[in-house]
């Protein structure tokens, strides 16, 4: 081994620049993950929530248009069983005024008793007849019961329902509400009768309150309001909250349709209207629900949809977050662990490779042991009596001097297996490449060459920069592709050249070393960097030499390049940046002495 | 009676061992030949007799294997005794194989190496002289205690 370690190291500043330098990869490869880390996260949110918002939305508005259909439905639905049950009631009124005429005592010329009895026999049947009177064909309110006295004898000739009621063919007829000679407002119900070819009239009034009091015990739901109106939209009968009678309404509905259902804003809240047209009389009934209350499922199905995709995405974003974290933290612990791993194949290899010189070293150290032997055989045989020699001091002290250089000899050996094997992490100092590559070839290795027949060539770059970088381990790279440019060689058989050349290009600096050997087959050159493959025979080498070269210059940022012409030869090339491994300037003058 | 001395070449890249081991065996008996080259060896033993060679393995050039190959070839009488800092079992039987008379690893005591060489000038001088080994035995008068040098001398004897 030729090669010499630097013998100085001095500690401090430059342990602290080499763990600096150790840190920043370091500390970008956090930076990355954090960023690959974030990326996920947000990646995989709009990823996930994205279709969720958009599903949700989706149903939302779905289940909304359904459920707001329903509701109108229902609340027309309502509105028309409302209208069947009041269409029966108005017909069971005229019916109840009809079965006057057919009752026991029924006379043409009813007294006062005979009109109460009608008034009584009316109330039983439903306490919203106010009076009942009875016409004679000129309209001459011939008899009356009732609260109004003066009415009797009126003449209604000219009333609207009078002149209705004869002119229609009908034998009823129901009016709307209006004030009438009584100024209170009432509705009328008049049935006429052909007895002995005369027409005669009874008419019954109803009490629009009394009306409306049996309107509101139909609608039993919530919320729901009931009122009537006419084509022309005059309350009929309503509710003091809903509208004041025979006032209009502002409500009116679509004509030529006979039922219907829509929305409204009166005075700011939102409602819900359904109208339906009575058979009866030509009214109308609306019916009114809030729409917080007709629409309320929908509002709640709403309510349960936003909240149930906000669990969801609140959910997501956890079980995300939790689950990024966790990729990235055994990401992380990877990459770690291969830096680590690296490291100690670098230094596996190194010890691989002392256990390949184990065999070298046995006969390095057993060399000077024998030696030392011999020589001190020498001094024991001058004292041999057997031998009969003359020692000498001259003769004893120069087989002394033998032992002692063997000595040393020996010792050096073990100190550089020590420091080869040694594990310590890259320490950085300014290296010139040229010198390094001598220091290298230098002594031992270039005699070896010379005897070989092996031609060595340096072309270096006299302008090359000095470069920050581990000497030893790249001083072991070189020794690495020098041996196996050598050895090439040697395996040919015939001698050749080994071409060491330095070069500066731009960014770079290309480290080449060349051998006209035999060369390798493009499916070779495949595999040479593969850990443990090694052409050499079982036992001579380790196959790690050029795995941990190449990881000892990619750690330092840098590339090999290998080029191959079988038959003619090999290089293979360092490609180091001047960047990565510049000598920085002043600060390390100032930290670093000249450790070289 | 001039004695003769046993012709050995030895066969070592290490100048530094071959002049003390030459000194030694000089002293006892032996004509030493050092060269540090397998292909010297060679040369050397084409130009003079040689009964003997302690030959190491790891040489450059022309490597130990190869010397005794070339040796026992050109020279089927001579005897080589294989001296070497490393070996392994494989590689002795290879070696026996090959021709060897012995194999001996470095460091080697003085005595041990002795008592190879005048085994392997025995075995040489039966072979030349086709005597059978008791008959040698006893022409020797072989005995326990006595000195290798003693051993050396008689076969020497024998040898004119």
């Amino acid at each position: 081994m030729a090669f010499e370690p630097s013998e100085t190291r001095p500690a401090g500043p430059p342990a602290a620049a080499a763990a600096d330098a150790a840190a920043k990869p370091h500390d970008a490869s956090k930076e990355r993950f954090a960023r690959l880390r974030r990326r996920l996260v947000v990646g995989m949110l709009a990823a996930f929530i994205t279709p969720i918002l958009v599903l949700s939305y989706y149903f939302h508005f779905q289940l909304r248009y359904s459920l707001t259909e329903s509701g109108k439905l229902h609340l027309l639905a309502l509105a028309e069983s409302q209208r069947n049950t009041i269409d029966l009631f108005l017909q069971e009124r005229v019916f109840n005024i009809f079965s006057l005429f057919y009752s026991a005592g029924f006379s043409l010329r009813p007294n006062e008793l005979a009109m109460q009895t009608c008034l009584q026999n009316l109330r039983q049947m439903s306490d919203a007849f106010i009076d009942v009177g009875f016409f004679n064909q000129s309209g001459i309110q011939v008899g009356y019961a009732g609260p109004f006295a003066f009415l009797h004898g009126r003449d209604y000739s000219r009333e609207t329902w009078f002149l209705s009621l004869n002119q229609q063919g009908r034998n009823y007829y129901i009016s709307d509400i209006y004030l009438g000679f009584r100024n209170k407002p009432h509705f009328t119900i008049a049935v006429k009768q052909v007895i002995d070819g005369k027409p005669l009239i009874i008419r019954a009034t109803l009490d629009p309150d009394k009306f409306y009091i049996f309107l509101h015990s139909i609608s039993s739901e919530k919320g729901v309001g009931s009122y009537l109106i006419n084509e022309q939209g005059y309350y009929q009968v309503a509710g003091p909250e809903l509208g004041k009678v025979m006032e209009k309404s502002t409500y009116t509905p679509l004509s030529r349709v006979e039922s219907g259902v829509d929305e409204r804003s009166v005075e700011g809240d939102k409602i819900l209207k359904a109208f339906t047209r009575l058979k009866e009389t030509p009214w109308i009934l609306v019916v009114r629900q809030p729409l917080s209350i007709a629409y309320a499922r929908m509002y709640r199905a709403r309510t349960i949809i936003i909240a149930a995709t906000a669990v969801i995405i609140v959910a997501f974003t956890l079980a995300i977050w939790l689950i990024v974290r966790r990729l990235i933290d055994e990401a992380e612990a990877t990459a770690q662990s291969r830096e680590e791993l690296r490291y100690q194949l670098i230094h596996a290899a190194k010890l691989a490779s002392v256990g390949e010189l184990a065999a070298g070293v046995a006969h390095e150290i057993n060399n000077p042991l024998q030696i030392i032997s011999a020589n001190a055989g020498v001094i024991r045989d001058f004292f041999d009596p057997d031998l009969k020699l003359t020692p000498t001091p001259e003769g004893i002290a120069a087989e002394l001097d033998q032992i002692d250089t063997a000595v040393f000899r020996a010792r050096n050996i073990t100190k550089k297996l020590m420091d080869y094997a040694r594990k310590y992490e890259p320490r950085l100092s300014r290296t010139n490449v040229n010198q390094l590559l001598d220091e290298v070839v230098g002594g031992l290795k270039e005699r070896e060459f010379a005897t070989a027949n092996i031609q060595l060539i340096r072309d270096y770059d006299p302008g090359l920069p000095e470069l920050m970088l581990d000497r030893d381990e790249l001083g072991q790279v070189f020794l690495n592709l020098i041996n196996n440019a050598g050895d090439s060689i040697v395996a040919a058989g015939r001698g050749g050249t080994i071409t060491l050349s330095t070069r500066r290009d731009n960014e770079h600096v290309r480290i080449a070393v060349m051998d006209t050997g035999p060369g390798m087959e493009p499916e070779l050159m495949k595999k040479i960097f593969l850990p443990f493959f090694t052409t050499r025979e079982v036992g001579k080498g380790t196959g790690l030499g050029l795995p941990v070269s190449l990881s000892i210059v990619e750690s330092m940022g840098g590339a090999i390049e290998v080029q191959s012409v079988p038959g003619s030869g090999s290089s293979f090339t360092i490609v180091l940046s001047i960047k990565n491994t510049e000598a920085a300037n002043d600060e390390d003058r100032t930290k670093e002495p000249a450790a070289t | 009676m001039e004695e003769k001395k046993i012709n050995l070449l030895v066969v070592d890249d290490e100048e530094s061992f071959l002049t003390p081991i030459s000194k030694r065996l000089g002293v006892r008996g032996f004509n030493v030949i050092p060269v540090t080259r397998g292909e010297m060896a060679l040369e050397v033993a084409r130009q003079q007799p040689i009964d003997i060679a302690l030959v190491d393995l790891k040489m450059p050039g022309m490597n130990g294997e190869e010397t005794l190959a070339a040796l026992k070839k050109e020279h089927p009488w001579m005897e080589v005794v294989i001296l070497t800092g490393h070996g392994s079992i494989e590689s002795a039987t290879e070696l026996a194989k090959s021709g060897a008379y012995s194999y001996l690893q470095k460091p080697c005591e003085m005595d041990r190496l002795l008592e190879v060489l005048t085994a392997a000038y025995k075995k040489k001088v039966m072979n030349k002289l086709k005597i059978k080994e008791d008959r040698m035995n006893e022409l020797l008068e072989f005995s326990q205690f006595g000195s290798p040098l003693a051993i050396l001398q008689k076969i020497r004897d024998l040898d004119k």
